[in-house]
């Protein structure tokens, strides 16, 4: 245990001190729930994302694979190469039961028409344009579900921190701080039994001496 | 340059019309064509590796041991079936009479259109040499030093410039093309000349009399139709208002003309241009697998109805005509569909796709 004075003005302290982080702990823990409520909700959006991507991804393998056996690796390469572009994602932040989150947002939507794509319609085949739809697409969830994602798992670490907080609050300070208290408390009423025997044994002793003087 | 001329590639001591020679040589490799019952067999295998084993012995076996020497998967057998293609086409080349050969790069000339798109993506996106030479296919004119030499270009403007020395036949739909392309910065509008070019002069170049030629004509025109109407199929889909529809069309077909093209294009669905096409050649063929359609919500399943339809039509030319040009053009696309079949085989069973579903992207005839 830590060192403590058992003076009355420490046992004050150690109550405000008690009382300070009780306080806290009720705020954490109000904190912890707000955001547990939060990441709930963030959790079923990342959860649809998750079943979406897997379908998309699963839809665009099937295709692809279909392309390539009908059209040939060599016609899906070359479309390949006409169509390769940058995905422009703009990159901001904001705060959530503050806790700060980042925010992913496409600058420009990745799906894009066939006549859009960069290669004539005429010389590319439906199957392979199709293709590229889909992975279009893929790549439209990627960017929505990477920002769900990383406002889970930030929103997780928060919850987690936090949850360590109260139990540091619950678990140890506060029992701490009760201990301490407990201890100067111990320590101030031994004190106050000793200066009272002490008291009782000099009035005693005044008695006695006022006793012999009148007898004397 | 071997592109120039078409009289600089080795040919048959036959006259230039001459057919017996050419044509009993395609008849016998013909008859090594695998068979549906053979195709069945592939298609029950269990695995890549049994697969490839059951090929021994086929006209596929040593492009296949040269392909597998780094292990047995499905993009290594592609590479195989692809060599074996460009193999056979340039046999077949080199032994086709003058008017035989004229005709066949007519109608192959859609590859170094293939090509040449390929090699202006490439040096449009800068992408290294080795990149670029996995999408290339030499099976038209170019041969494989041509496509090599433009790969090696510097740029898009590199590419045209040497078309244009080389005096090949595109090089003035490039130089058009071009001139949007640098207006732009986009290379589709390079690509739509170059398809455009491709149809018009294909059909220029068998506008001449005679019945093989009519034949060849023929099969131009099955060709063009196809696109057109996989075009008009896909426009149903896209906002036609901001599109400049008309510049997507074709010359050289033969049913789809240009006003029906423009009808069918303007449609409000599919069910109306399905409608509109029945009592041509191509409405059955789309009406018979429009429930697919529905179930799949995919144009590619009308494409592949129609690639069907043609490929029945141009295997179909060699029966009227066994001393004629049908027999080389037949036996050509007979050999692709060969190729294209073993793909899908392979890649299904590669991806473990059911029995039925590679089944159905077969075209058997």
């Amino acid at each position: 245990m830590e060192e403590v004075r058992p003076t009355r003005s420490e046992l004050l302290e150690r109550r405000e001190q008690i009382k300070l982080a009780e306080q806290g702990m009720d705020l954490l823990k109000q904190k912890r729930d707000a955001l547990l409520i939060e990441f709930m909700g963030v959790m079923d959006e990342t959860l649809r994302l998750s079943e979406s991507l897997q379908k998309n991804v699963a839809e665009a393998q099937y295709a692809l694979a279909v392309a390539k056996a009908v059209d040939g690796t060599v016609a899906l390469r070359s479309a390949g190469m006409a169509t390769q572009s940058e995905i422009v994602v703009d990159m901001t932040g904001t705060r959530i039961m503050g806790v700060s989150v980042p925010v992913v947002t496409k600058g420009e939507s990745p799906i894009r028409s066939s006549f859009t794509r960069g290669y004539s319609v005429t010389g590319v085949s439906s199957r392979v344009d199709e293709t590229a739809d889909k992975f279009e697409r893929i790549l439209d969830v990627i960017i929505e579900y990477a920002d769900i994602e990383t406002r889970l798992k930030r929103l997780g670490e928060e919850i987690q921190k936090t949850n360590r907080r109260v139990n540091a609050l619950e678990q140890v300070t506060v029992p701490a701080l009760r201990e301490q208290v407990s201890y100067i408390r111990q320590t101030l009423d031994e004190r106050a039994r000793e200066d009272l025997f002490r008291l009782k044994k000099v009035k005693k002793k005044i008695e006695s001496k006022k006793a012999a003087q009148a007898r004397g | 340059m071997s592109v120039t001329t078409t009289s600089s590639r080795n040919r048959s001591p036959a006259s230039p019309k001459d057919y017996g020679y050419a044509n009993a040589r395609i008849r016998g490799m013909r008859s090594r064509l695998l068979s549906r019952t053979f195709l069945d067999g592939l298609i029950a295998e269990q695995s890549v590796q049994r697969l490839v084993q059951e090929m021994d012995g086929t006209e596929y076996t040593s492009d296949l041991e040269d392909a597998l020497i780094h292990g047995i998967d499905a993009t290594s057998v592609d590479v195989a079936l692809r060599n074996n293609m460009v193999q056979t086409f340039q046999k077949i080349m080199s032994f086709l009479n003058a008017e035989a050969e004229y005709l066949v790069t007519t109608l192959l000339g859609r590859w170094d259109i293939f090509n040449l798109k390929t090699i202006l993506r490439a040096k449009h996106m800068h992408l290294p040499l080795d990149e670029l030479k996995d999408g290339l296919l030499p099976a038209g004119q170019l041969t494989p030093v041509d496509l090599e030499a433009l790969a090696a270009a510097e740029d898009v403007r590199t590419v045209v410039d040497i078309a244009v020395t080389w005096g090949l036949p595109m090089a003035s739909a490039l130089r058009e093309g071009h001139a949007e392309f640098m207006r732009t910065g986009e290379l589709a509008s390079l690509e739509l000349a170059l398809d455009r070019y491709y149809s018009e002069w294909a059909k220029a170049r068998l506008s001449r009399r005679g019945a093989n030629m009519r034949m060849a004509r023929k099969v131009l025109a099955t060709q063009v139709d196809v696109a057109n109407l996989v075009m008009v199929l896909r426009l149903q889909s896209a906002d036609i208002e901001t599109i400049d529809v008309d510049q997507y069309f074709l010359e050289g077909g033969a049913d789809i003309t240009r006003e029906l093209y423009m009808v069918l294009s303007k449609m409000s669905d599919i069910d109306e241009v399905l409608e509109r096409l029945r009592g041509t050649p191509y409405g059955r063929a789309l009406d018979d697998v429009s429930i697919k359609y529905l179930e799949q919500n995919s144009i590619s399943v009308f494409e592949r109805a129609l690639e069907d339809l043609f490929m029945r039509r141009t295997l179909g030319i060699a029966k009227g005509d066994p001393l004629g040009i049908g027999v080389a053009v037949s036996y050509l696309w007979a050999k692709q569909n060969e190729i294209t079949n073993l793909r899908i085989i392979v890649k299904g069973k590669a991806v473990g796709m059911p029995e039925d579903r590679v089944r159905e992207e077969l075209i058997l005839v």
